[in-house]
């Protein structure tokens, strides 16, 4: 139980670091620039999805192979 | 060339596909072997979040607004963060009391009301007729753009057939929803064939989404780097990736929270989410893989709208990008796919949500007004079905009615939006009920109804009155004249999004209506123990279910009843099963309170639980229990519940505790052991030159005779052999004093050089005895060190005379340098005897630990001096150890750590 109740706790941190990374005012800072020619909102906004769903699938599944062993 | 036959062929060949794979599925499911069962199905079939507004409209939007499309995936993916606090506690909580929808959690939550069920289906059929007309639209403009487009825009010859297309694609859509979604009443409700089917769409409309958008970066253009660089080069496409000002930024914040409350509280994720879960376990991959989903849908958004700007004539509608991109190329087929994923898009949206919405209008609509009015005949099955069929033609049949009406008037994104803003009431009434106990009926149907019209007064009347209904006044003047209450700036608020605005506005009074009214009014005992059950379901709190309902029934009573709605056999399998759980004979099953909670979880799961709460309290007679008893139970299940999490950590730390006592008393022994060892290996060495010294002072003794040459040789033994052990002796009384932390050390700041060269010369006569060479090289300046010059002295003697020892006689050679360090002094003895294996480097800083060959030459000394050796230069700070030496045997090296203050005197 400790330890899921870990894994939900690190799942609920992700959560906030999505609010902060997917929302205004750190977007907003990226606005206009661009990067090797690609617009920087673009790639930030796919960058940070991508690696938090990575962190996500990390938490979850490292979770469950502990779980079953 | 895209003739219009060889289209419809293909739409009415996916479709009759579709329909395949639905009855396969069921097939499947009837055979026992589901289709749907794992993670990867469950993730597809959640993606029906992605409709034919993803599929259109997102493209038209990022190529009108830039990247304000995102917020709405960007919202579900937070959502799905927190998957196991919120997402896991509805599946639950949904699975235990058998629940079927939207409305029937709502109400079962507020103390099983069938008017926050009722009210939530109104609003969840005002909310959605908009967006199922949208995805019909949709469909329809996609076959209009493909056929206009052979055509060359003017009269075509499909026209005939194209005039009716929502009409006929709502008719198979309707079909396909009562075929596969109304085939029996269950308990569970789930339809595996329309999953599978679901799933299969998802996999399309992701396909055909990729190809368009890797064949606009790719073919259209030289790679995306090209495209975003030629997109650059006009000002007006560079503009939308500019985000401006702080309105926009409230915007965007708004739709991520608007999609946060859409993903949980549309009826259709509802459906695919939690009735359609086969196994709760799935829900744990699916929170990254739909978000995986999402990325990979989205990820082309850009480059399509982009390339659509670039390549395509100003004024090209841009919610139908996605078809006119190929098309322009001349990519025929590819737009044929891209219609098909459009169409799968449409398709599982419209099944899914007449389909959750039927259940809903039945279950907490009209199944209700019958039962007020005992129109509910004997088997009831066929009659539920019957209303349920009707229930999703109706629904498709109004979103027709929508589409003719407001037409064209709203564009896709705009429509989806306002959508969501309406399911969105019902996430304030979720989130609290889920998470505060004292949330209430009244509070919540004030709540939702406060937001509801807000949002139909802010949203829904202009895209009515857009279409000409209504007259234009109340718009620019407000209702009533007064400018303080127009539609689009409420108490003047400017310069928002008209979404964020009604938004804005409804939540504020949704959110302080239930919050507020749950703080001023009592709750109903009923209420309170669902509250109970909901909030605190996680803990344990089902388990007390039964023990909040008192009454008398009749099993048979009770049997009769449920097999009205799901026939006998499922019934009498379902109560057998009961008691075979409880460990009883199916015939002498009692109907005691759990019967009962039985009996009304298997109608909640046919009728929804306000309804089945009706119909079992019409068979079984319930005593009510007062609000106070009710409080009381819950405080006891709750007070028990705290005993035992505090037994828990009591137990677990009494566990710790004899953990480390059982470390403790391992350590001891082990202590004990080595004590004894010491003291067996103390009496050996002791025993052995007394041995030697009683038997010659015997010899001497006996043999008076014994000649002068002889003598003197025993005696010398006697002599040496008690040197030995006064040696022994005063080692094991240093060591002893040492480790007992009694010996008196007298620190006193001391030149290491100088203690190394007297100790040299007071070794001299052995060097000289044994023809050993000893090379002296002092080079530590003026440095000093804090010691005791008695103990260091006996350390460089030990080191020395240890060498010397090893060293062979006549070509051996020791060395011993002091050196200077940046920290302190480094001291060492190297000889070049046999050198030490690596094994024992540790080893003979021991106590009794010789390296050699004990048999053939026992070596002198105590075997201490290197463990006191050890002790007393640790005592000082520093280290000891041993390395090989260059000339062939070992070096014992000593670091000594300079005095801090002291660097400079001296």
């Amino acid at each position: 139980m400790p330890r899921e109740a870990r894994r939900r706790d690190r799942l609920v941190g992700l959560f906030s670091l999505g609010l902060v990374l997917f929302n205004p005012p750190l977007l907003w800072l990226f606005a206009g620039a661009t990067v090797f020619g690609w617009p920087l909102p673009f790639v930030f906004l796919f960058c940070a999805w991508a690696s938090l769903t990575t962190m996500v699938a990390l938490t979850v599944e490292r979770g469950s192979r502990i779980d079953e062993s | 060339m895209l003739a219009s036959s060889v289209l419809l062929l293909a739409a009415v060949a996916y479709m009759a596909l579709l329909f395949a794979i639905a009855s396969f599925g069921d097939r499947r499911a009837a055979a026992g072997r589901s289709l749907i069962n794992s993670s990867a199905v469950y993730a597809l079939s959640l993606a029906v979040y992605c409709t034919s507004w993803t599929f259109y409209g997102s493209v038209g939007r990022a190529a009108t607004r830039g990247l304000d499309f995102l917020p709405i995936y960007l919202g579900p993916t937070l959502v799905f963060c927190l998957g196991w606090v919120l997402l896991s506690r509805i599946l639950r909580v949904s699975k235990a009391h058998r629940i079927t929808s939207i409305a029937d959690l709502l109400g079962s939550r507020f103390g099983k009301s069938g008017a926050v069920a009722g009210l939530v289906t109104v609003i969840a059929v005002i909310g959605s007729v908009p967006y199922i007309a949208l995805q019909l639209k949709a469909v329809s403009t996609s076959l209009k753009v493909l056929l206009e487009y052979q055509s060359g825009g003017e009269g075509f010859e499909g026209a005939s057939v194209l005039r009716n297309t929502e009409l006929w694609v709502a008719g198979v859509l309707a079909l396909f929803a009562i075929l596969f979604g109304t085939r029996k009443i269950d308990t569970s409700e789930r339809h595996e064939g329309i999953v599978a089917a679901i799933a299969f769409e998802s996999i399309v409309k992701l396909v055909s989404f990729v190809a368009v958008g890797v064949f606009a970066g790719l073919v259209l253009f030289d790679g995306f780097g090209d495209l975003f660089a030629r997109a650059a080069a006009r000002p007006e496409l560079a503009r939308l990736f500019e985000f401006g000002g702080s309105s926009a930024a409230i915007d965007w914040i708004g739709l991520t929270f608007l999609a946060m409350a859409a993903i949980v509280c549309l009826p259709r994720q509802f459906q695919v989410m939690v009735v359609e879960n086969v196994d709760e376990r799935h829900l744990d991959r699916a929170l990254w893989l739909f978000p995986v989903y999402l990325i990979a849908i989205n990820l082309f958004v850009v480059p399509i709208a982009l390339a659509g700007l670039l390549s395509l004539p100003a004024g090209t509608d841009p919610d139908t990008l996605v078809l006119s991109v190929p098309l322009v190329a001349g990519y025929n087929g590819l737009a044929v796919l891209a219609f098909l994923g459009g169409l799968s898009a449409a398709a599982s949206m419209v099944i899914v949500e007449t389909v959750a919405l039927s259940t809903m209008i039945c279950n907490d609509l009209v199944v209700p007004m019958l039962l007020r009015r005992g129109w509910l005949g004997a088997d009831t099955r066929s009659v539920l079905l019957g209303i349920r069929r009707a229930a999703i033609a109706i629904v498709v049949l109004l979103g027709f009615a929508y589409v003719r009406v407001v037409g064209e008037s709203y564009g896709l994104v705009s429509i989806g939006l306002v959508s969501f803003a309406a399911v969105a009431q019902f996430f304030p009434a979720i989130v609290l009920g889920l998470f505060w106990r004292r949330a209430s009926r009244i509070g919540a149907l004030v709540g939702i109804t406060a937001g509801f019209l807000v949002w139909a007064y802010t949203l829904l009347l202009p895209s009515v009155a857009s279409a000409g209904w209504l007259p234009r006044e109340l718009f620019d003047q407000g209702a009533l004249g007064l400018p303080m209450l127009r539609p689009s700036s409420l108490l003047g608020l400017e310069g928002l999004d008209p979404v964020t605005h009604g938004l804005f506005w409804s939540m504020l009074l949704n959110i302080a209506c239930i919050v507020g009214v749950s703080l001023f009014v009592d709750q109903s005992a009923l209420e309170r123990s669902q509250a109970a059950l909901f909030v605190d379901y996680w803990r344990g709190a089902g388990r007390e279910e039964g023990r909040l309902w008192r009454g008398t029934a009749q099993v048979a009573d009770l049997m009769q009843l449920v097999s009205r709605f799901l026939g006998g056999e499922r019934t009498r399998e379902a109560f057998a099963e009961e008691a075979r759980a409880r460990g009883r004979d199916p015939a002498a099953l009692i109907a005691d309170a759990e019967t009962v909670r039985l009996a009304e979880r298997l109608l909640a799961g046919a009728i929804g639980s306000a309804s089945a709460r009706v119909m079992v309290a019409s068979v079984a007679h319930e005593e009510p229990i007062g609000t106070e008893e009710v409080m009381r139970i819950l405080d006891e299940t709750s007070q028990v519940i705290e005993y035992s999490h505090r037994l828990e950590q009591q137990s677990r730390a009494l566990q710790a505790t004899t953990a480390e006592l059982r470390r403790a008393n391992e350590r001891l022994r082990e202590l004990d052991r080595l004590k004894d060892d010491f003291v067996s290996t103390v009496s050996h060495e002791l025993r052995t030159p007394l041995t030697s010294i009683r038997s010659f002072s015997e010899i001497l003794l006996d043999n008076p005779a014994l000649d002068q040459g002889r003598r003197q040789e025993f005696l010398r033994i006697i002599v040496t052999e008690s040197e030995r052990l006064t040696r022994l002796i005063n080692d094991m009384l240093d060591l002893a004093k040492i480790e007992a932390g009694k010996l008196e050390w007298h620190m006193t700041r001391v030149r290491a050089s100088e203690v190394a060269a007297e100790a040299a010369a007071a070794l001299g006569q052995l060097f000289r005895d044994k023809r050993v060479e000893l090379e002296i090289e002092l080079s530590d300046g003026a440095l000093t060190i804090l010691a005791d010059r008695d103990r260091l002295f006996q350390v460089v003697v030990n080191l020395l005379s240890n060498a010397v020892k090893f060293s062979p006689s006549g070509t051996g050679r020791v060395s011993l340098a002091v050196e200077a360090d940046t920290d302190g002094i480094r001291l060492s003895v190297a000889d070049n005897g046999p050198g030490i294996a690596p094994d024992h480097r540790e080893a003979i800083f021991e106590r009794f630990r010789q390296v050699g060959d004990m048999l053939t030459a026992k070596p002198e000394g105590s075997g201490l001096g290197l463990a006191i050796s050890r002790m007393i230069v640790e005592h000082f700070g520093g280290r000891a150890w041993v390395e090989d030496a260059p000339s062939g045997g070992a070096i014992f090296r000593v670091w000594l750590p300079r005095e801090a203050a002291a660097a400079s005197v001296a």
